[in-house]
């Protein structure tokens, strides 16, 4: 016996399929969760609008995947267990081409070959059902069944015949929270499909079909989180590379990317050009440590994208990774500039101007130019300081105007509908552009005394609709604030027409610096430092040859190299800004990124990092006192630039408490 | 042990080692100073292992013996003592009391076997420089020295002999040079062998060394041991670890002397630098040099700050030319030189720029202008 299994050895042999299976069960199938993620998407490539996952015993005694697709007929549910098997591909060009989840007909049999498997199906409009079992991949029994429509598959004792990786198994709850987290993963992507999760018969999820990704989020992770995600922006397709989804305020971070959830063509992947270009899309607004919540779509033509790297297909390979990035950077980027969040607090009031126009508030272009000599008459009106906090009444009676009677605009709460959009705000205030220059705000508090709280509910509309009007003429936000005065000499309190804002002085006036001299320098400071003596860079074929492709890259930021024989370069001159920094780690670092990426923002950072370091130094600090004059002279800076609402450090520049929260911290609500 | 002191003799050795033990390090015992009473001298040693000081002063030795006290903690008491002599006395488990006048403190010691050996033999030092040259050569030199950790080879000052026993002091950070040349003078016989090759000397050995030196006491001598090299200057000796590398060939990289020398007063030039520099970029600093006929232009812009400009008188008869510098490199090497007058050699945009002390033919100096 023993002789014969060592000659059997020594000879190249075809592996036994049971065997193969298990080999290929050891590549997708570590865990439960992965099962379990195989069998989901099987589910939703069958077109199911309901996938229910029940597991037992953290997946190792049960896991049931039951779906209403359809099914399959009993010579392909035969057939879907044979390796390789899979009605989702057929020739080799397909597999350039997927468009489903899975693909590689592998799942199945591996699946069977390391558990107690049963599958029932039942393909739409067929009269009976089939019923087959498994065991460590054998098969046991093929039987007309009668069941539902669609497929379940009940998977039983998962690696019963597979010790070691049996041993490797964690506890249950730590299995239970990689199936949760798998599901939520796919649960995620399609948001348009109801997913159930029960562990031991507890229901740990339930979210019934959702019409968009906002309310699938919800659903999945609470109001909290919900209202920190913003939409992306609607950037043109590169290449056909399309990027979409929700993004969270600066200031909701993590320690790792565990709530990165990107997708490419449905399927959630850990891709590092997409992590890349998040980041990137995140430099200067959150700390280079920390990262943002991302839910995010990045649809490539399949031809563009190779998916067949990884078994778990958890990674793939882009043909364009730099249009990839370029995608995600500016879905992302763009509406971190545009600081949905600054309205975001009130958003029950006030809805986005530019997607989601107010009912009721459709104009013409007539009307328009009733608007604009309004503006254009406060923007020439340059009041002397101090005199703007007289009430302006001439901005109050037009506005209320335009926005009709107080009760006309309750609807503006709950039922935004199409309608021709109002002349959007800019996205980004032209810095240059003529100020309106004097806040015309009426201190709302200053109303008669809000003595019920329908009262207050009514001041409240009034107040609302004016920072509504003053937000809808997009600039000047800050500067429009009623100052109160400062806090400990470091905190600016002021008030906007429905809510306290707190303005941390220092990290305001940051963030103006940073962003200044950004703006500066980009322009007009590129000289280049010139080096006596050329630093010798030493690189590996790999550098060396990005190096290569992109010199112009290099040369475009001042730097100067030359070829200097073999794999060396010569470095002869740098970028005057960073005229004390590690060259040589610094362009190695951007070349890895540039192979890789298709593009580096390490030097770019590099600079961000002198600006950010130079602001900090030349503006004030908690601990000066200043005049009223002062604050408003920050405000209107703040204005000026686009704001990201942190510093550059990071950390949040203001807060803002609505009158409602306020409200009901005192119990008037 | 036991020793009396005079207040004034222990503080100028003891500014003379802290230096060197008054740097934040991960071993607490290289803050300290290491005091060893023998005879009637008492001999100070500091290290952070890199450059090493030992100094002597005589005293009156009432029980001999060894301990180690934290360095900058006892300068501090001793300046800070009203009455002209001390007592410092350790006890058996090296707390050490110091007493004078009125004043008492007790300190904690540990014991001077923990201190690290400064191995230096005497003997090292037995070649003859003068204290003055060495000096002159530091100050020319020093402020080019790159602090760019990346390229240590840089972090020092190469000291070299050249032809006929003329010493050489070079310091580069790779955008600017420095360089010193001097002849040998009376006495100097021979040095080390070592130097023919060059050694490179940290920033840090050439800081303490400028301290230390005392140009009104002539007695210096100098060698190298191993990768070490001491000098010996009256009863101080100091060691510094040499940096381990190769320093550039600078002569490959200075251009020629050229024909087109402009000669300026350096006052001139320093006021100039100054004035523009209030509204020059911060970041880089950038100024701009244009020569033509009798007038240096120095002009600079920045799109926050302004603008501004100021003329020099010059001598130069070469053709109009111009160019990019920080200006932060020029103003330390006008700081740098002497003499009233100095010459620059603006060749193009692209090439080093020479300036020189226009009355010392010894001093050379390299910076790079910026490309815009």
């Amino acid at each position: 016996m023993e002789q014969e299994a060592r000659r059997a050895g020594r000879e190249v042999m075809v592996l036994p399929t049971e065997l193969a299976n298990q080999i290929a069960a050891g590549e997708v199938i570590e865990r439960p969760a992965s099962a379990m993620k195989e069998l989901v998407e099987n589910a939703l490539d069958a077109d199911a609008t309901q996938v229910f996952v029940d597991i037992g015993e953290g997946g190792r005694d049960l896991l049931r995947v039951t779906d209403n697709g359809h099914g399959m007929t009993r010579e392909d549910a035969v057939r879907a267990l044979e390796r390789h098997a899979t009605s989702k591909i057929r020739t080799v060009t397909d597999l350039f081409d997927i468009a489903t989840l899975g693909f590689r007909g592998e799942a199945l049999p591996s699946i069977a070959s390391v558990s107690r498997f049963a599958l029932e199906t039942r393909a739409r409009g067929a009269l009976v059902g089939t019923r087959i079992e498994v065991e460590g991949g054998k098969l046991k029994s093929v039987r007309d069944a009668g069941v539902p429509e669609g497929t379940r598959i009940e998977v039983r004792d998962l690696f019963f015949n597979t010790p070691a990786r049996l041993k490797f198994m964690k506890n249950d709850s730590t299995e239970v929270r990689h199936v949760s987290e798998a599901l939520l993963r796919v649960a995620l992507s399609r948001y348009d499909v109801h997913f159930r999760l029960t562990h031991n018969d507890r229901k740990i999820m339930d979210v019934p079909a959702n019409t968009d990704l906002g309310d699938r989020a919800l659903a999945l992770f609470g109001r909290e989180t919900r209202e920190a995600l913003f939409e992306t922006t609607e950037y043109p397709p590169l290449d056909g590379i399309r990027a979409w989804g929700l993004t969270s305020r600066p200031d909701i971070t993590q320690r790792s990317t565990s709530r990165f959830y990107a997708y490419v063509n449905g399927r959630f992947v850990k891709d590092k050009t997409i992590y890349a270009a998040i980041k990137g899309a995140y430099r200067g607004v959150m700390e280079p440590t920390r990262y943002p919540m991302v839910v995010l779509f990045v649809e490539v033509p399949p031809r563009l994208v190779d998916v067949n790297v990884h078994p778990s297909k958890i990674e793939v390979r882009f043909t364009h990774p730099d249009n990839v990035y370029r995608a995600v950077y500016h879905a992302i980027q763009e509406t971190l500039q545009v600081t949905p969040w600054v309205d975001s607090v009130t958003r029950t009031y006030t809805l986005k101007p530019k997607t989601r126009p107010i009912p009721g508030f459709e104009i013409g272009a007539e009307e328009q130019r009733t608007i604009e000599p309004l503006n254009a008459r406060f923007a020439q009106g340059a009041l002397p300081l101090g005199e703007h906090r007289r009430p302006a009444e001439p901005l109050r009676v037009p506005i209320a105007d335009i926005f009709g009677p107080p009760k006309a605009r309750d609807n503006v709460r709950v039922t935004p509908a199409p309608s021709p959009p109002v002349t959007p705000p800019p996205l980004r205030p032209d810095p240059f552009a003529p100020k309106a220059p004097l806040p015309a705000v009426t201190p709302p508090l200053t109303d008669p005394a809000p003595d019920t709280g329908r009262v207050v509910e009514i001041a409240n509309e009034q107040a609302e609709a004016e920072a509504r009007a003053l937000r809808m003429q997009s600039e000047g936000y800050f500067s429009r604030l009623r100052y109160i005065g400062q806090f400990k000499r470091a905190y600016l309190v002021c008030e906007d027409a429905s809510g306290l804002v707190i303005v941390d002085q220092h990290a305001a006036h940051e963030r103006i610096g940073f962003e200044r001299l950004r703006k500066t320098y980009a322009t007009h400071h590129k000289e280049a430092q010139q080096l006596l003596i050329p630093e010798r860079i030493s690189l590996d074929t790999l550098r060396s040859a990005a190096l290569d492709e992109h010199l112009d890259f290099f040369q475009r930021l001042g730097f100067e190299l030359e070829p200097f024989g073999g794999l060396d370069w010569a470095l002869k001159a740098v970028p005057a800004l960073l005229a004390r920094a590690r060259y040589a780690a610094l362009i190695k670092d951007a070349l890895d990124d540039l192979a890789s990426l298709g593009r580096s923002d390490r030097i770019e950072e590099a600079r961000d990092a002198i600006f950010a370091r130079m602001a900090c130094h030349a503006v004030i600090r908690a601990g000066d006192a200043l005049t009223p004059e002062e604050v408003l002279g920050l405000f209107r800076q703040m204005d000026a630039i686009d704001f990201g609402a942190n510093c550059p450090h990071g950390r949040p520049v203001y807060f803002r408490l609505p009158l409602a929260e306020l409200e009901e911290a005192f119990g008037r609500t | 042990m036991k020793i009396q002191i005079a207040r004034d003799v222990l503080a100028a050795e003891l500014a003379k080692v802290q230096g060197v033990s008054n740097q934040k390090s991960t071993l607490l015992i290289l803050n300290n100073v290491l005091l060893e009473a023998r005879g009637n001298t008492l001999t100070l040693h500091g290290t952070d292992l890199d450059v090493s000081i030992s100094t002597e002063c005589p005293c009156e030795v009432q029980a001999e013996g060894a301990v180690t006290l934290q360095a900058k903690r006892l300068y501090d008491m001793v300046k800070s003592l009203r009455d002209d002599a001390l007592i410092l006395e350790m006890e058996p488990n090296h707390f050490t009391t110091l007493r004078s006048g009125k004043v008492t403190s007790r300190i904690p010691g540990t014991p001077a076997s923990e201190f690290p050996d400064i191995q230096t033999n005497p003997e090292t030092a037995r070649y003859k420089l003068a204290p003055a040259q060495l000096l002159d050569m530091i100050e020319k030199t020093l402020f080019s020295v790159s602090t760019d950790e990346g390229r240590p080879n840089l972090n020092g000052a190469l000291l070299k002999v050249g032809e006929s026993q003329r010493l050489t002091m070079v310091s580069t950070d790779g955008h600017r040079l420095s360089r010193i040349q001097l002849p040998a003078q009376e006495g100097e016989v021979g040095f080390p062998e070592q130097l023919r090759q060059g050694v490179i000397i940290p920033r840090k050995g050439l800081v303490e060394l400028k301290r230390i030196l005392d140009v009104s006491n002539p007695a210096l001598r100098f060698g190298i041991q191993g990768n070490t090299i001491v000098f010996r200057h009256g009863a101080t000796t100091i060691s510094v670890r040499l940096i381990d590398g190769k320093f550039p060939d600078v002569d490959q990289v200075l251009p020629a002397e050229s024909e087109q020398k402009a000669r300026a007063r350096r006052e001139d030039l320093l006021h100039a630098l100054k004035f523009v520099s209030i509204v020059a970029p911060s970041k880089t600093g950038n100024v701009r040099i244009s020569l033509e006929g009798s007038d240096c232009e120095i002009f600079t812009q920045d799109a926050e700050q302004g603008e501004a400009q100021e003329h020099v008188p010059i001598e130069y008869d070469g053709p109009a030319v111009k160019a990019g510098y920080n200006y932060r490199y020029l103003l330390e090497v006008l700081n740098a030189i002497d003499g009233e007058e100095i010459t620059m050699e603006i060749i193009d945009t692209l090439s080093p720029t020479l300036i020189r002390d226009a009355g010392r033919d010894e001093l050379l100096y390299v910076v790079m202008p910026m490309r815009i």
